[in-house]
């Protein structure tokens, strides 16, 4: 179980920046969650954090919990067994990130030679066995060959493949489907849900893409949490008025959206609700920040559900 | 019509000769929105990039207002056609800050500046003072997105390319940035071309649409 | 107004130098302070004869050469002819790498097959000796060796710079900027040049002491200016007027430490200098 109580994220130079505030999550073994928000809430950035990748002007607050151990007490040789081990991270932008230089085989299995200390040729079997777990097709081929010979989509979820390698019970994926079209969203989707027994993170800005992972989904605006919910809760009964402005201003639904300007950025003070200003539910109570509420489970951060 | 294209062709050497855009023939008038709607590496976005005069065509023609145009557009025809892409992030200079990037068409063509005004102008786009004095690394895809719009729309194009504009960012301002781009089609008579993996963002937004597959553009029903 | 100059303050570099890139810097420093004080602190006129042959002193702290002039500030003098030499060249290799990349790798087609096939050949060459050659047939002069080495040293730079400019002009802000109708001689100054800076100094730095190396070993066969003193000319007359052969050491160890020390100075720089990050925040 990895537990997150009001983290928060703070970046030191000339200016502080404040790009997480108070974060608060639990990620129950097998569960999975989606954090979404646009570009800028931090979704990112608190994902990192669990990871500890941050640079080093960035100081975290409160307690980031994996089955009651403090991640962010870990020592260097404690924090390089859970990076990978237990906690695997998928980054952004997954195709990216292989090494062209090796064969998507070896990638694969990397972190089995890391974590278990297997023989470099039992890995790479280990690999294929992997791979075609996911069902990527033609899972000996892709084994023996190097990653740019590959698309973006089908990297993604050879990334995931080689996340849960080593037996990580966690896998943390950002934005995996930033920029892939939709039959490649749809395999990315159907990688995901073959993941059975592992505890699930993503980050995205996509909402149909949250809908068919995730069990909860976690809303993030201007680096607060504003609603966290299970899925179901959260596309059929919206509470707060971003999540509700988003839903109404997908694709799906006629993109409706009333245009009432845009989020603000990180150093103005926004005092009290940060959504208040685009919001047209907007009360006077609203100057003041609101209460996380919560309505049968629903977390909520709105003045409209706080007694 | 105000663009059209001729059997546009275009072979990426080292490709056996397999053609990216194949003897494609689109058209656009004033006013209107076309979609090109296909998978990644279809070619679409080969196709808008031959239109904006960024890649050579191998064979074929582009009409722009019934003259033929070639590589090395005359500034009018440059100034006319803009493109808007895909990744907010890599939009601008790393190096500079926003503010040099966004007063360059200004010092380009001449445009009367003022700094005032162009703060009133940008604030249509959510980018505010503060915004201008940082590095795009410090700022967020959305804000480099509508600042990468605010700065193609300073020239009133007549022809704009938008390559996948909003497939990095979140619904809210995907809203935000069609919205603007609608408003100023309305005000100016623009033409778009909006090249799209996304079929209900294709539908929605678009007039007709064509479907590309392995590079052949071919017109769909929109209701299909 | 406040926020504008935080921000203003936050996007500045903030460079982390690293302890071997600081070393680098101390020594140029300490080498560029020399050339520059060393009418100053040289105890002697390097050019005056006296006693030939002696031994280190405390009037003459590394002795004096074959015809009696002062080891020690001819040292000193040594520094203004290699570092002069040494940045002189590497600034015409900069600006001759730099235009042939830009030409190159911006305008690709026939100007970059030619500029490529003729750096291709460039590089088949024997570089020293055809530096050697060139020097000797120009007359033997600091021009003459600064344009000798330069003609031969700039392939190097101008291959990394083309195909570092070929990635960039990929990039859709360097299209936006052609599309927005931007010159291009605008194009390559503003907004090519400043992305390849880091590449552009380090490269520099290591043209520098390739270039004080060649220098060297040109003044040491004989093929340097013969009128004023570099280290180079020093270990000449050490080898050729028996310094070497009777173990003079304090006459030609010094000059070969001088040439050693500077090439590491900048050297460290090039190479480290390249790895200076940025530190920026994302989203």
């Amino acid at each position: 179980m990895l537990e997150l109580k009001n983290v928060s994220v703070e970046f030191i130079s000339a200016s502080s920046v404040r790009a997480v505030d108070g974060v608060s999550m639990v990620l129950r073994d097998g569960s999975r969650t989606a954090i979404v928000g646009e570009t800028g809430s931090g979704k990112s950035i608190l994902m990192l954090s669990i990871m500890r990748l941050l640079a080093s002007n960035a100081a975290i607050s409160g307690e980031i919990l994996l089955d009651g151990e403090d991640i962010l007490k870990a020592d260097r040789k404690r924090l390089q067994q859970i990076r990978g081990g237990i906690i695997s991270y998928v980054p952004q932008g997954g195709g990216a990130s292989m090494n062209p230089l090796l064969k998507v085989g070896f990638q694969v299995g990397e972190p089995l030679m890391e974590h278990r200390g297997v023989s470099r040729r039992e890995a790479e079997k280990k690999s294929i066995g992997l791979l075609k777990f996911f069902n990527l097709g033609d899972e000996e081929r892709l084994a023996k060959s190097y990653p740019h010979t590959f698309s973006g989509g089908m990297r993604q979820r050879a990334m995931v493949a080689m996340g849960i390698s080593a037996g990580a019970r966690i896998i943390l994926a950002d934005e995996p489907t930033k920029g892939l079209d939709e039959k490649r969203v749809a395999l990315v989707t159907d990688t995901f849900n073959r993941l059975k027994d592992e505890t699930l993170l993503v980050v995205t800005h996509d909402m149909t893409f949250a809908q068919k992972v995730a069990q909860d989904i976690c809303v993030m605006y201007a680096s607060q949490q504003v609603e966290y919910g299970t899925a179901s809760q959260i596309i059929g009964d919206p509470l707060h008025p971003y999540t509700r402005d988003m839903i109404s201003a997908m694709p799906e639904n006629g993109m409706k959206y009333d245009d009432r300007g845009f989020a603000p950025s990180h150093e103005e003070d926004v005092k009290g609700c940060r959504y208040s200003q685009r919001c047209h539910e907007c009360m006077e109570k609203c100057s003041e920040m609101p209460p996380v509420a919560d309505v049968n489970g629903h977390k909520v951060r709105c003045w409209k559900y706080a007694v | 019509m105000l663009c059209e294209t001729r059997d546009l062709t275009k072979i990426y050497r080292g490709n056996h000769g397999v053609p990216a855009v194949d003897r494609a023939c689109v058209s656009v008038d004033r006013a209107e929105t076309i979609g090109f709607f296909g998978e990644s590496g279809s070619g679409k976005s080969t196709l808008g990039m031959m239109i904006a005069g960024l890649t050579s065509p191998t064979s074929g023609q582009i009409l722009f207002k019934g003259e033929r145009i070639s590589m090395r557009y005359p500034k009018e025809v440059r100034r006319s056609i803009q493109i808007l892409f895909q990744h907010p992030e890599t939009s601008f200079n790393p190096q500079l800050e926003l503010i040099k990037s966004l007063t360059e068409p200004y010092r380009v063509y001449g445009l009367p500046y003022e700094y005032s005004e162009m703060l009133e102008y940008l604030s249509g786009f959510g980018i505010y003072e503060e915004h201008l004095y940082r590095r795009p690394s410090q700022l967020s895809g959305g804000e480099l997105q509508r600042a990468a719009l605010a700065r193609i729309l300073l020239v009133r194009p007549e022809l704009i390319i938008l390559d996948e504009p909003t497939s990095m960012l979140d619904v809210i301002t995907q809203v935000q940035i069609l919205n603007i781009l609608k408003r100023y089609q309305r005000e100016s008579d623009a033409a778009f071309i909006f090249v799209s993996h996304n079929s209900t963002l294709c539908r929605s937004f678009c007039d007709r649409i064509y479907s590309v597959q392995k590079g052949v553009f071919t017109p769909m029903d929109k209701e299909e | 107004m406040n926020t504008e100059k935080k921000a203003g303050r936050a996007a500045r570099r903030t460079f982390r130098m690293n302890p071997a890139m600081t070393a680098g810097i101390i020594i140029v420093g300490i080498l560029a302070l020399t050339a520059i004080l060393a009418p100053v602190i040289a105890p002697c006129d390097p050019y005056q004869y006296g006693v030939p042959y002696e031994k280190p002193s405390a009037d003459h702290l590394l002795g004096t050469n074959d015809v009696g002039q002062d080891i020690f500030s001819e040292l000193l003098y040594g520094t203004r002819v290699s570092l002069l030499i040494g940045v002189f060249t590497s600034l015409v290799v900069t600006v001759i790498a730099a235009s042939t990349a830009l030409v190159a790798g911006y305008y690709r087609g026939w100007p970059d097959k030619l500029i490529t096939a003729f750096t291709n050949v460039m590089m088949g060459l024997p570089n020293l000796a055809l530096t050697t050659l060139l020097v000797a047939y120009l007359n033997p002069g600091k021009i003459s060796i600064i344009i000798s080495i330069a003609l031969t040293a700039w392939t190097g730079t101008s291959r990394i710079l083309r195909s570092r400019i070929i990635q960039l002009c990929e990039m859709p802000f360097i299209k936006i900027e052609k599309s927005l109708g931007v010159s291009d001689g605008v194009i390559m100054v503003k907004h090519l040049i400043p992305n390849l800076r880091d590449v552009i100094l380090s490269r520099a730095a290591l043209s520098v002491s390739n270039a004080m190396l060649t220098e060297a070993s040109l003044s040491f066969l004989g093929f340097g200016d013969y009128g004023e003193k570099s280290w180079g000319n020093i270990l000449h007359y050490a080898f050729y007027q028996k310094g070497v052969i009777r173990g003079f050491t304090w006459w030609y160890l010094p000059p070969i430490l001088c040439i050693a020390l500077s090439v590491m100075g900048f050297m460290l720089i090039g190479y480290y200098g390249a790895q200076r990050k940025e530190d920026g925040t994302d989203a």
